[in-house]
């Protein structure tokens, strides 16, 4: 409990919640790990939970032919990723794939919101930390996109 | 002072009542744009969250070895100005006024009393703005699937 607690601290998405907010988050939280190459999340289907890098490296991949994808982003440890999926409930736009051998916590999407749920100060820090996490999400997929249309241009 | 009605049109205050709109109408200012007009600049710092009454605007980049190209463009209900107050970070993209348009903005300083004083508001606002970051990131990479396609021609 007390390292599921640690990885939750140092992660982006839950560091403005008070203590007793990141106990009742890691309680619900499940430990995981991944090899190298597996996929964590399939782009095309929504996302079933937060993801909380505690080690490792994972890389965001847009599919853009049948067998070929192009890494649009990569998060390292205290990365929290599914979030635009969990935030809209939509699919997910890329498949995040472990890089490196990653260790990570999954916190199921009730139990998000249910922590949530319980005082609108917690909503209101993960909403201020996904506003953050997304600006750079959406700033690092805008420069992918920069560099295709110079290629186009040119 | 601006009107109920305009505000009510964005989709970042789409889920407020009448007295949250009303505190937004309190801070909120408004002008009017002519064709071509630059209304934020890339690289600047941002100081604005600006939601769009009527009329559209267009977002440019400098894209490395073309020059200036034209990458979104927004009309009456959108918003914009609103990372580079989130993340205090320089803009991202130029905005111009695509043909005559009425804006209505808020500033840093009263965006961020907005947030920090009344918590119900500031839940709706970041939500929606959440939203949209949602949507813009979805739109973007889906056109890096086009345009690696179209690069590959």
């Amino acid at each position: 409990m007390e390292e599921k607690i640690k990885i939750l601290e140092r992660c982006d998405l839950f560091r403005r919640l008070p203590p007793e907010a990141l106990a009742a988050a890691a309680e619900r939280c499940e430990g995981r790990a991944a090899k190298e190459g597996e996929v964590i999340l399939v782009e095309g289907k929504p996302a079933d939970a937060i993801y909380i890098l505690a080690t490792g490296k994972v890389d965001c991949i847009k599919q853009v032919e049948e067998k070929r994808g192009l890494v649009v982003s990569r998060w390292q440890a205290g990365a929290a990723f599914g979030l635009s999926s969990v935030m809209d409930g939509q699919e997910q736009y890329v498949s995040v794939v472990a890089k490196t051998p990653v260790k990570y916590l999954k916190l199921p999407v009730v139990d998000f919101w249910a922590v949530c749920a319980e005082d609108p100060h917690y909503e209101h820090g993960v909403y201020r930390q996904t506003l953050l996490i997304q600006s750079v999400a959406l700033r690092q997929v805008t420069v992918r996109l920069r560099e295709f249309l110079a290629k186009i241009i040119k | 002072m601006i009107e109920r009605e305009q505000l009510k049109k964005n989709r970042l205050f789409g889920e407020f009542s009448d007295q949250e709109i009303d505190m937004v109408r309190v801070v909120a200012d408004e002008g009017a744009f002519e064709d071509g007009r630059l209304i934020i600049a890339e690289g600047s710092p941002g100081e604005r969250l600006y939601f769009i009454a009527s009329g559209k605007c267009s977002v440019t980049a400098e894209i490395s070895g073309a020059g200036t190209e034209e990458i979104k463009l927004m009309e009456a209900g959108d918003f914009f100005g609103e990372m580079s107050l989130i993340e205090s970070a320089p803009v991202s993209a130029s905005v111009y006024a695509r043909g005559p348009c009425h804006l209505l903005w808020i500033d840093r300083k009263a965006f961020a009393r907005l947030i920090a004083e009344d918590m119900p508001i500031a839940n709706k606002l970041l939500k929606a703005i959440i939203l949209t970051f949602c949507e813009r990131i979805r739109d973007t990479a889906a056109k890096i699937e086009s345009y690696y396609k179209m690069s590959k021609f």
